[in-house]
């Protein structure tokens, strides 16, 4: 069985080479408004396993078609020889160069490959139009026709009725927009231009899908490596004897504020990397962790808990606290223990939701001064703060299209509050024991490892959006 | 292990800028011939690194030096100190005796207690902090444990190979809690290691005692316990071996005639009889010194390896390692780089062009304006009255476009080509220009008007800015494009 081969073509700066950087996630192919960019076929084969299972072709746009038209209709013999006047049209012109263009996109379907004609759906069905489509009818391959909305203006219907009378099949398709569930259905349904295809691309799509959901799988331990880095960071400095204590203070803490910034954008990096974006430009609303009135900051209200919900994680965990006393004295106790580490709990988070950072005096130096160290922090916002950012971020970056080449916006999202409301409680709970857990433990790796699983199922909930 | 693990973090660091398709398609490659370790994921990723074959840093290489290095000093301070304590205790110049007591108290008994306290140090943290001030109490063992000089391994090692130590064993920033195992196992194992060779030179030098002098044991006691307990202590101390080596197990008369005062001298006893005492104190040095030592030993070198095959997984990009080793490389990206592009159009220069009087106007790409409508649009672009008005390109045949450029040429004054500004300049239009400069005279101005899909309103500046490149690039002076100015409000 042949590779299954689809040439993109269509008038130039109609989105195909978006097209391709989408189904083929990559980030080097050239997208820029200048129309003719392309000016050679690209081909972008999709392999598992070394083995080619389709492959889509970039190819440059249509320059000259109603002359390219005019020369196959002046040798054109009967309907069946259609196909041939456009073979023997590439080569003729193919070594003097003229019509380089035309040669160039015809050559890959001459040769056997199915089409894939793109318009853009937000400007008006034309009749320059009409001889491209013409000749692409002339080759008797496969073919499909994309209505790619580039602009906001909506002129589908008008190029779903031309299209159709040259495509036996027209879908609409973002390529800025299309998610994962949208470019497998796009995969499934090349499948169904050839009957040949069918078992080629069913194959493709399941491959992508199980490395799609790998690329999740390790977006979350990504994220739950870096929160635990972040939740356990400890910084310190030595404070001579002659040195103002309250500056050290201040500039350890600043210190710790910058390293944990750091760390959150080193595990972003690492997420981009995870879904091909390495390298992307991104552009974000500073990550601004202050110490004061944190609940007067947007984004510690947008991420984090509530007071109420702060409250009774607090308690959730010194009643997980009191609860191991009273295990240990066999229930003499009579839950009491759980009762008073449950309260205590509560009243420390609530108290206490306005500190990140806390600055103590580990220890006196020989020769006079201090040892002052910051972290980890025991604010129980904080890891929500960061999970909530982390998700955000790799949700964007999980849904971003390879045709962007602007930066990535990472602003607060839309709804406000919605991510830690809408987290089940059991799930809430969950994460709060594996945060307790990072806090507590002396080796954070099976505490990473827990969080890692909750936050599977969190990571991957992006491709369900439809 | 420990050479191993930074390795790996070395060979991950470099693979870190290492284009991802490439690392898919080798790692994979190594990874389905170590499919049959796909199950032990520490293994497979230990067996990927020996199949690189690479030293990633120098320096590296002495890290095996420096952990081997580190151990046998700590074998052999052990082992001196073993010698050195034995001899003390068994210290014995021909009068009085050895006390057995004593070197009981000294040999068993506080190796009895440190095995304790090491017992505690094992324990996980969460258990220690139930029984209140049993964490001070480790802090201060700690301190003392000879294991502590594997802590600062990082001092001897290369500058490359101790900063990857630092960064695998306490993360890029300064955290004691990641991989805070490692640490304590490499601690409790090396302190163990101590230990055995402490009960190993213990144990030589009690044996050469043995043979090469006489030692006269015996046991003194300033409390009052009669020689029946000191029986019951010792058939109580002898219960792992009495039953099978009897000899090794001093018989009650054996106590009652080896106690002694040294106020009031012994009682008559066979001299020879005074040795019997060493098989039981060697005994009790295997079975109380050296067993619980080796069984330490064996457990935190098992526990030591567990933690940093936890590690190895945890080090940064080992999860991604072993998603390319074991899932099938899916690759979509091009192979080659991208070549095919055109060079963007440098903006046009130069002056504007004057204009004035009447032009011929041209609808190109299949515009369906009447006259008059082509005519205001001209008038709005440039001021300029319209004396003729053609069709050219899709909507007219190839030979109208000839009679076209003809009529265009044979007239005097400028030539306007009104065209879809929303549509990209294409090659057939340039050739068609091309072909008008031809039959026209070289300095006949021609102007390129793209109107906006509403005739009424101006076109985007952007898809001005297109049709200005793609004319600038054919390096026609005489060759401009003027927008079509919005319309004017009535």
């Amino acid at each position: 069985m042949s590779t299954p081969v689809l040439a993109v073509v269509g008038h130039p700066n109609k989105g195909k080479s978006s097209i391709v950087a989408t189904l083929a996630h990559d980030l080097s192919v050239r997208i820029a408004p200048e129309p003719g960019t392309t000016i050679r076929s690209r081909r972008y084969p999709m392999k598992v396993d070394g083995r080619v299972l389709y492959e889509l072709v970039d190819t440059p746009g249509f320059q000259r078609a109603r002359r390219a038209l005019a020369w196959m209709r002046e040798h054109e013999t009967t309907a069946a020889q259609h196909a041939a006047v456009v073979s023997r049209f590439v080569e003729t012109h193919r070594p003097s160069g003229e019509f380089e263009d035309e040669c160039a996109l015809l050559e890959p379907i001459a040769q056997g490959a199915g089409i894939l004609y793109v318009v853009d759906g937000s400007k008006p069905y034309g009749p320059e139009y009409e001889a491209e489509m013409e000749i692409l009818r002339w080759t008797g391959r496969p073919r499909m026709a994309l209505v790619n909305p580039i602009g906001a203006a909506d002129h589908i219907e008008e190029w779903q009725a031309a299209l159709k009378q040259y495509f036996g099949i027209v879908r609409v398709f973002n390529a800025m927009s299309a998610n994962f569930t949208k470019q497998v259905e796009l995969l499934r349904a090349f499948g169904q231009l050839d009957e040949s295809w069918t078992k080629r691309f069913d194959e493709a799509v399941r491959a992508l899908e199980a490395d799609r959901r790998e690329r999740h799988r390790l977006a979350a331990r990504a994220i739950a490596e870096t929160m635990a880095e972040m939740i356990v960071l400890v910084v310190s400095q030595s404070v001579s004897r002659e040195a103002d204590p309250t500056r050290a203070e201040q500039a350890l803490e600043r210190r710790y504020l910058d390293e944990l910034r750091s760390l959150e954008n080193r595990g972003r990096l690492a997420v981009e990397r995870i879904y091909d974006h390495g390298g992307m430009n991104r552009r974000e609303t500073a990550f601004e962790l202050l110490e004061h009135d944190l609940f007067a900051e947007e984004s510690w209200s947008l991420w984090g808990l509530t007071p109420t919900q702060l409250a009774l994680t607090g308690a959730l965990g010194g009643a997980a606290a009191g609860g191991g006393i009273d295990l240990a004295v066999g229930g003499a106790s009579l839950m009491l223990a759980s009762l008073i580490g449950a309260t205590v709990g509560a009243a420390a988070a609530w108290f206490g939701s306005d500190r990140i950072a806390e600055v103590k005096i580990a220890g006196v130096l020989p020769l006079g001064g201090k040892r002052f160290t910051v972290g980890p922090s025991r604010n129980v916002n904080l890891p929500y703060v960061i999970l909530g950012r982390a998700l955000h971020h790799q949700r964007l970056v999980a849904l971003r299209t390879h045709a962007h080449r602007d930066p990535l916006d990472v602003p607060p999202p839309d709804t406000t509050r919605a991510w830690i409301d809408e987290l089940p409680s059991t799930r809430r709970r969950a994460l709060e024991r594996c945060f307790t857990r990072l806090r507590k433990e002396q080796d954070s790796g099976p505490a990473v490892d827990a969080l890692a699983a909750q936050l599977e199922a969190l990571s991957g909930e992006v491709d369900a959006v439809r | 292990m420990l050479y191993q693990l930074l390795t790996v973090d070395a060979l991950l660091a470099r693979d870190a800028q290492t284009d991802l398709g490439e690392l898919h398609r080798r790692d994979r490659t190594i990874g389905r011939e170590l499919e049959g370790l796909a199950g032990r994921p520490a293994a497979q990723v230990l067996a990927w690194a020996e199949r690189r074959g690479e030293i990633p840093e120098s320096g590296m290489e002495n890290v095996r030096r420096v952990e081997r290095g580190i151990g046998l000093v700590l074998v052999a301070l052990g082992f001196v100190l073993g010698g050195v304590a034995a001899a003390g205790v068994l210290y014995y110049e021909g009068v009085g005796r050895v006390n057995v007591l004593a070197a009981l108290a000294l040999l068993i008994g506080v190796q009895l207690l440190t095995l304790a306290l090491t017992v505690i140090l094992m324990l996980p943290a969460r258990w220690r902090a139930l029984v209140p001030g049993l964490d001070a109490v480790q802090g201060v063992f700690s301190a003392f444990s000879p294991g502590r000089l594997f802590r600062s391994i990082g001092r001897w090692l290369a500058p490359a190979a101790a900063g990857r130590f630092d960064g695998v064993l306490a993360g890029a920033v300064a955290t004691e809690r990641k991989f805070g195992d490692v640490r304590k196992w490499l601690v409790l194992r090396a302190s163990q290691m101590f230990a055995v060779a402490f009960n190993i030179g213990l144990l030589a030098v009690y044996l050469a005692l043995v043979v090469f002098t006489d030692l006269a044991f015996g046991w003194s006691t300033t409390l009052d316990v009669d020689a029946a307990r000191v029986q019951g202590l010792v058939e109580t101390l002898a219960q792992p071996w009495k039953s099978w080596l009897a000899t090794a197990v001093p018989s009650a008369e054996l106590v009652e005639a080896t106690r002694y005062y040294r106020a009031g001298g012994t009682a008559a006893v066979n001299a020879a009889s005074l040795g019997r005492w060493w098989s039981f104190l060697l005994m009790c040095l295997v079975t109380y010194g050296l067993a619980p030592r080796l069984a330490l030993l064996a457990f935190a070198a098992w526990r030591l390896d567990r933690a940093m095959r936890r590690t190895l997984l945890h080090l940064p990009g080992v999860a991604e390692l072993r998603y390319r080793m074991n899932r099938e490389a899916v690759e979509t990206r091009a192979e080659d780089p991208e070549s095919g592009v055109r060079a963007p159009t440098p903006p046009p220069a130069g002056e504007p062009i004057f204009l004035n009087g009447a032009c011929v106007a041209i609808l190109w790409g299949g515009l369906t304006l009447s006259d008059a409508e082509a005519a205001r649009l001209v008038a709005r672009a440039a001021g300029l009255a319209t004396k003729g008005i053609h069709r050219a390109g899709v909507g007219a045949a190839l030979e109208d476009d000839r009679e076209t450029l003809r009529a265009a040429a044979v007239f005097a004054g400028p030539i306007a080509i009104i065209v879809k500004a929303w549509e990209p300049p294409l090659g057939e239009l340039v050739d068609f220009i091309a072909e008008l400069r031809g039959a026209a005279d070289k300095g006949r101005a021609i102007i390129v008007m793209p109107m906006a899909e509403d005739p009424a309103a101006a076109p985007c500046a952007d898809d001005i800015a297109i049709w200005r490149r793609r004319m600038a690039s054919s390096g026609d002076p005489w060759l401009s494009v003027r927008g079509i100015a919005q319309e004017a409000a009535p």
